[in-house]
């Protein structure tokens, strides 16, 4: 890994922020987007001539010529390929949530560990540079103690296999509440303890859940709740969605809405209103910091362990979904894989 | 229309004014304990009398109807004590503190033949109202998940009564009571319920508390309210659906503000108030009116007053418990 440029590679373009992340790759210095494998060749072909990299249509040949990979499949293919780059001894950065089920995402920590490769989970709403003022804030006092958050996640439903239960493990708990899960244990530094959610699909003719709300319990009683739906309009909303959080301290309200810097289209032509962005480009953030984590051999940013963190919160939520009640939270200790 | 309005605080005063923009209404006497000297002379601008009590009010044979905008923990002596005086009542939300007054008080009001309005003034809020009707219409499609959150000051009142739960039951029953009621009108009866809450563990003057709802048509819901809101009162409503999404904010949709340099007064109750020619409160108000001169009956009844009472003290409930509450399938 001294060598000048740091090549990467891209596991699967199944997952919508596939092209993100490549194109944020080919914008960072010193990094070279070395090559996509893909099991469906079409789309492999396609996101390597789009990003102008080369297809590998062995993933074998790919993690050999990587100094690390991004993972993007399908969520519960996650597991397979992870530890497929664990065995080539390739650092590896998986798309968020880690796994579809604790015990995938605990073999998938244990794997990297044993290999001696770093594992990182894709968190980047870490790197806006609101949510790192707000943790500083509550870090530093300024809120005096929280007492409470409010959280949401919402968003357009994403389509394709998001909605299979087999290939994304559930739908919206599944698909969004581990970002805020993870804010939630990196700003005020605690675990989880109990999840309440109801879920409900109202919004679509799928077969997972697009209506997801969430009580949540962390150490020390603090209690938040997240609003993880599907929501917004596909057709009608100005933007993909959101990631929020109010909290109350004894001295103090602090709001954060990580995705409010936008520029407001009224596009006459189509009919609708549109948010363009102008904020920070948190993918290339992430990214930038994974890639510096692994030249310099430092350990991953997110760790997997972070990301299992957020996978056992979302399996809660299930949990109560299904019992009515809410659930306690044990966490998988990470010697149990061996 | 002869008025007697009884507690002359904040809310006394909202629901004076508001009686004295109707035709043929006339308040002919406060009824309280207390009274500041500004309400004393409002109390003169009308040509009302100030009584020393709820009961010299409803002595008056004058006195066709009351407003009764009491202590929460007050409701349900002065109602009964209205209902036997053969008085027309509109009480201040919530019904009572407790399930048991609440009962007693319909009971008491359904013995005597009069009518008891509550004082559910978000159906008379247009934002809420309109999103109602788009929802009970089918604009929506299917509704999903439904949103409300309604944060203010804590109400700092001479007595301070808000700060004893035993009394006012929080924010809670103070403020998120609007909503579940809300949500009960728009969508119907609540299955279960469970709510986390800084009740019976914070300074009552920081009192918050959530909620996620689910109704038996599926329908999910999540209610806020808070304490913590000093600068003003603010609410936030969205209901998505499977044909779309709408949202009613306070923030940005406030015709007429003012930035003012900081003064010391102390802030009383918060009151959402301005940007419309006829409030809610007097929206709410002729329809009380219209009905205790014969008219349709408004908005909210005392059973759903009941019922969203029902809610919020399962939400309390609940927060203390930590187990969700299921509710039966009539209400």
């Amino acid at each position: 890994m001294q060598s000048s440029s740091l090549r990467v590679g891209i596991v699967s373009f199944a997952h919508v922020h596939a092209p993100d992340y490549a194109k944020a790759l080919r914008e960072i210095p010193g990094v070279t987007l070395t090559g996509i494998w893909d099991d469906v060749v079409e789309r492999g072909e396609q996101a390597a001539a789009a990003h102008a990299t080369r297809f590998y249509p062995v993933l074998s040949d790919l993690l050999d010529a990587v100094d690390t990979v991004i993972v993007t499949a399908e969520n519960a293919r996650h597991k397979v390929l992870v530890l497929a780059a664990a065995a080539a001894r390739v650092p590896v950065l998986c798309e968020k949530p880690l796994a579809t089920m604790v015990d995938d995402a605990l073999q998938m920590v244990q794997a990297c560990a044993d290999a001696g490769v770093q594992l990182g989970t894709a968190f980047p709403v870490r790197y806006s540079a609101a949510v790192q003022g707000l943790r500083q804030a509550v870090q530093g006092g300024m809120l005096g103690e929280t007492l409470m958050i409010r959280a949401t996640n919402r968003g357009r439903f994403p389509g394709s296999w998001f909605a299979d239960p087999e290939r994304a493990g559930g739908g919206a708990v599944m698909d969004h509440t581990v970002h805020v899960a993870d804010l939630l244990r990196w700003i005020w530094q605690r675990e989880f303890t109990h999840v309440y959610a109801e879920t409900a699909t109202r919004h679509h003719p799928i077969a997972v859940d697009d209506s997801a709300l969430l009580l949540i319990t962390l150490q020390g009683g603090l209690f938040a709740s997240l609003d993880a739906s599907w929501s917004r309009p596909v057709n009608a909303f100005p933007i993909w969605g959101d990631v929020t959080m109010e909290v109350t301290g004894t001295t103090g309200v602090a709001s954060v809405d990580v995705f409010a810097q936008n520029v407001e289209f009224f596009d006459n032509a189509r009919g609708r209103t549109e948010w363009r962005s102008w904020g920070d480009n948190l993918d290339r953030l992430m990214l930038e910091d994974w890639v510096r984590a692994v030249r310099n051999g430092e350990p991953a940013p997110i760790s997997g362990e972070d990301g299992l963190r957020a996978v056992e919160l979302a399996i809660g939520a299930y949990q109560s979904a299904r019992s009515n009640v809410p659930v306690a939270l044990s966490l998988a200790r990470l010697d149990a894989a061996r | 229309m002869r008025i007697g309005v009884i507690g002359a605080g904040i809310m006394g005063r909202v629901h004076a004014v508001a009686l004295s923009q109707i035709q043929n209404v006339q308040v002919v006497a406060f009824g309280a304990r207390y009274i500041s000297d500004s309400m004393r002379l409002f109390a003169m601008e009308l040509g009302a009398d100030v009584l020393p009590s709820s009961t010299a009010v409803l002595e008056r044979q004058d006195v066709d109807a009351v407003v009764v905008a009491v202590p929460t923990d007050s409701h349900h002596d002065v109602v009964v004590e209205a209902a036997r005086a053969g008085k027309h009542i509109l009480c201040e939300k919530p019904l009572a503190r407790t399930l048991e007054q609440a009962e007693a008080m319909l009971e008491a009001v359904a013995e005597a033949g009069v009518k008891l309005a509550v004082g559910h003034v978000v159906r008379y809020f247009p934002e809420y109202a309109s999103a109602h009707d788009m929802v009970v219409k089918g604009e929506l499609g299917t509704p999903g998940v439904a949103r409300t959150t309604r944060g203010a000051g804590y109400p700092r009142v001479p007595d301070n009564w808000y700060a004893d739960i035993a009394r006012s039951g929080g924010v809670v029953l103070d403020m998120m009571i609007h909503d579940f009621d809300w949500l009960r009108w728009t969508f119907g009866p609540v299955e279960r319920l469970h709510a986390q809450g800084l009740t019976f563990r914070s300074n009552p003057d920081k009192d918050g508390a959530m909620a996620i709802v689910r109704f038996q048509s599926g329908t999910l819901a999540y209610a806020e309210g808070s304490w913590s809101y000093p600068s003003g009162f603010r609410t936030t409503l969205e209901v998505s659906g499977s044909a779309g999404l709408i949202r009613a904010t306070s923030a940005g949709t406030t015709p007429l503000t003012f930035e003012l340099a900081p003064s010391t007064g102390a802030a009383g109750v918060a009151v959402p108030t301005g940007g419309l020619v006829d409030d809610p409160y007097l929206l709410q108000m002729r329809d009380v009116i219209r009905w205790f001169t014969g008219g349709p009956s408004p908005r909210s009844s005392g059973e759903d007053a009941l019922e969203a009472l029902r809610l919020a003290l399962g939400a309390i409930k609940s927060m203390r418990s930590g187990r969700p509450m299921t509710f039966a399938p009539s209400i």
